[in-house]
């Protein structure tokens, strides 16, 4: 479904991404993991057409999305560290117009049940900007819900949460993953990696260093190993 | 999908209030500050009027055109309407579209206060002069939303933001006040046509490099 | 030198313009007739237009680098238009002093709006900006996407200011330049010559320039690797 080829990238001719390609297919769960500033988040930015690569090309269902119009980028859904949100509108709103640019429009009931089983129904009338931390973490859970999409990007699910909404997300991100969907997720705790994926990428020094099954012997120590 | 983007953009002021508020409050400042430095008699203040309101609508303008990307900065919403499926010269022309209605409206609201303060007489006709500032916004926001994009992840974007727009805007400028003042004076339209053709044209290429130059600068 | 000078076209282009120059300037104090009601200030026009041009065929190859930089995403590119956007405005900054040299026993005071002169002077504060941009833009790979679009932006821009800045102020003629080729021989050569001499003075800089800034990109990404 998804084939990213040869993709370089650096920054202040520094180079991050030094000719990064995989390909993932349908129903692949993919923890993309490796160091700090290994460029994980910059690889998702890439793919989500946020960033720009120096050279490479990404194809999503057969479409060179880098060079072809704007439409053939529909079912990919970027959920970043970043709200991404506008601060003064509320909840709704934002679910609202989003849903709207990703060309889906959800009914309002599904807004309600969904906002209100992400436990933000006391605030679906309070403008995003009042949200503390967690809440805007929910908001944007609830979001990945909400929109039509066949490839997930996202950047650390977990970052923040505490052991329920830890849980809670595992128990989400598998549920998500509907056997044609794809998911690329970017985490630094192995376990749970290893628990929820079915592949494991790692980055080391700009590159795919380990692509492999989950369930592969050893995996454990030669990440663990590259990690150190 | 433009008029989706339009309708947020819309929605989004309807509720802050920030970019034409920012707009109004600064040139109802400079319109106090214009007051007092020129208080002339009434023929030479009808003699500068044009001028007057140029500069006032061109400096009220950038800091519009800085709040308008500034709040799509604050969370990072610029990142997920560029992920979204959206081709970017619509993104484009969607801020040109619906900061030009902000600007439109920003000036509707101050050119009573421009009139009675400065004591300018009523102008003979309306109808002129209203195309005439309607294509000058045109031109002020397409190369403003062009800048103001360019330079928004930078730093020191507030300063950037004038230093580079305002001398790309004079060509735009020196017409603008020319054919307002042709109009404000009641020449015959054939003595400030010619300044009328050339705030077109200017909207016509400016307009043209936004829509295809912005997918260029919005990338990160 | 041999750094600065590396190929033997750089090294003959030093040669032949330092002996041109040197015979131009020669030609313009000591062979050129005087003017009558002009005497010495005309002279500066030897310099004052070819600068000009100068200056402005520069800004032009910012504009051609940035075109084809967006189109090839070569770095190079950018260096290329980076070093016409510098040498563009120092050429353009001595428009902007020689200008009004000439300007003040002339028309009797220092500026006037004349509407290359004004034409040059936007360019010049647009071109603040430009430098601007590429000291707070971000990471070098962006600044390099951003400052080709501004390249492009401030050019289109070109035709519109000298049009609109010519039809502002019609009381003042354009230069006497103009009328050039109507000019004597004695007057018009040396010109023409000068003309000449500059452009391969911009060129060999714009050699030295592009070598500077690609030695300095190597520096960088090899300390980089």
């Amino acid at each position: 479904m998804l084939s990213v080829s040869n993709i370089f990238k650096s920054f202040n001719y520094k180079t991050i991404l030094n000719d990064i390609s995989f390909s993932l297919s349908q129903g692949d769960t993919v923890a993309l993991m490796g160091k700090n500033g290994v460029g994980k988040s910059t690889l998702l930015r890439i793919i989500a057409k946020i960033s720009t690569p120096d050279k490479g090309d990404i194809y999503f269902q057969d479409n060179n999305i880098l060079k072809s119009k704007s439409s053939t980028r529909q079912g990919i859904y970027y959920c970043g560290h970043a709200p991404g949100l506008y601060p003064s509108l509320t909840a709704e709103e934002n679910l609202h117009y989003f849903s709207l640019f990703h060309k889906c429009n959800p009914s309002s009931t599904l807004i309600q049940t969904t906002l209100k089983e992400y436990e933000l129904s006391d605030a679906l009338n309070k403008p995003v900007k009042f949200y503390s931390q967690g809440m805007m973490q929910r908001l944007k859970l609830a979001f990945i819900e909400i929109i039509n999409w066949k490839l997930l990007l996202i950047d650390e699910p977990f970052n923040g949460l505490d052991i329920s909404g830890n849980d809670f997300v595992q128990q989400k991100i598998s549920s998500w993953q509907n056997g044609e969907r794809v998911i690329l997720f970017v985490d630094h705790n192995l376990e749970r990696a290893v628990d929820i994926s079915s592949r494991i990428l790692l980055m080391d020094k700009g590159k795919i260093a380990v692509d492999e099954k989950s369930t592969e012997n050893g995996l454990f120590d030669k990440i663990t190993r590259l990690m150190r | 999908m433009l008029s989706v983007l339009i309708k947020k953009e819309l929605f989004v002021e309807l509720r802050n209030k920030e970019v034409v508020f920012s707009m109004l409050a600064f040139g109802t400042s400079v319109l106090l500050i214009f007051s007092f430095s020129f208080n002339g008699n009434p023929k030479t203040m009808h003699e500068i009027a044009p001028g007057l309101f140029w500069t006032l609508v061109l400096l009220s303008s950038s800091l519009g055109l800085h709040r308008m990307f500034g709040l799509e900065k604050d969370l990072d919403a610029f990142s997920s309407i560029i992920a979204s499926p959206i081709d970017r010269s619509i993104i484009f022309l969607s801020k040109w579209i619906s900061g030009f209605i902000f600007l439109s409206l920003t000036e509707l609201l101050i050119v009573i206060p421009f009139f009675l303060f400065l004591g300018l007489s009523k102008p003979m006709s309306i109808l002129p002069g209203l195309g005439i500032v309607m294509i000058g916004n045109l031109g002020i926001i397409a190369v403003g939303v062009l800048i103001s994009g360019l330079g928004m992840r930078a730093r020191m974007s507030a300063v950037l933001l004038p230093v580079l727009l305002f001398p790309l805007l004079t060509p735009l400028l020196i017409s603008c006040v020319k054919s307002t003042a042709g109009w404000f004076h009641d020449n015959p339209f054939e003595f400030y046509q010619i300044w009328v053709m050339i705030m077109i044209t200017y909207v016509v290429i400016f307009g043209l490099a936004g829509f295809t130059l912005f997918d260029q600068i919005t990338e990160e | 030198m041999s750094r600065l000078l590396p190929d033997k076209i750089s090294k003959i282009l030093f040669i032949v313009t330092a002996i041109l120059m040197s015979v131009n300037l020669y030609v313009i104090f000591a062979v050129t007739p005087m003017v009558p009601e002009q005497h010495w200030a005309q002279k500066i026009f030897y310099v004052h237009v070819p600068i000009a041009w100068t200056g402005f065929l520069s800004y032009f190859i910012v504009m051609l680098a940035g075109i084809i930089f967006l189109v090839k995403k070569d770095s190079k590119w950018d260096r290329v238009g980076l070093a016409a956007a510098e040498l563009g405005t120092m050429f353009v900054v001595l428009v902007l002093i020689t200008g009004p040299i000439w300007a003040t026993p002339i028309w009797g005071k220092p500026w006037i709006w004349e509407p290359r002169l004004t034409t040059t002077l936007i360019l010049f504060l647009t071109y603040v900006g430009y430098f601007m941009l590429r000291k707070f833009g971000g990471h070098a790979e962006r600044v390099a996407r951003l400052a080709a679009v501004l390249g492009i932006l401030a050019f289109i821009n070109v035709p519109l200011i000298f049009y609109s800045v010519k039809l502002w102020t019609p009381q003042f003629q354009l230069h006497p330049q103009v009328e050039m080729n109507q000019q004597p021989d004695g007057i018009l050569f040396p010109f023409l010559f000068s003309m000449f001499i500059f452009t391969l003075l911009y060129i060999l800089m714009m050699r030295i320039r592009i070598q500077i800034l690609n030695f300095k990109h190597k520096l960088l990404t090899e300390e980089n690797v």
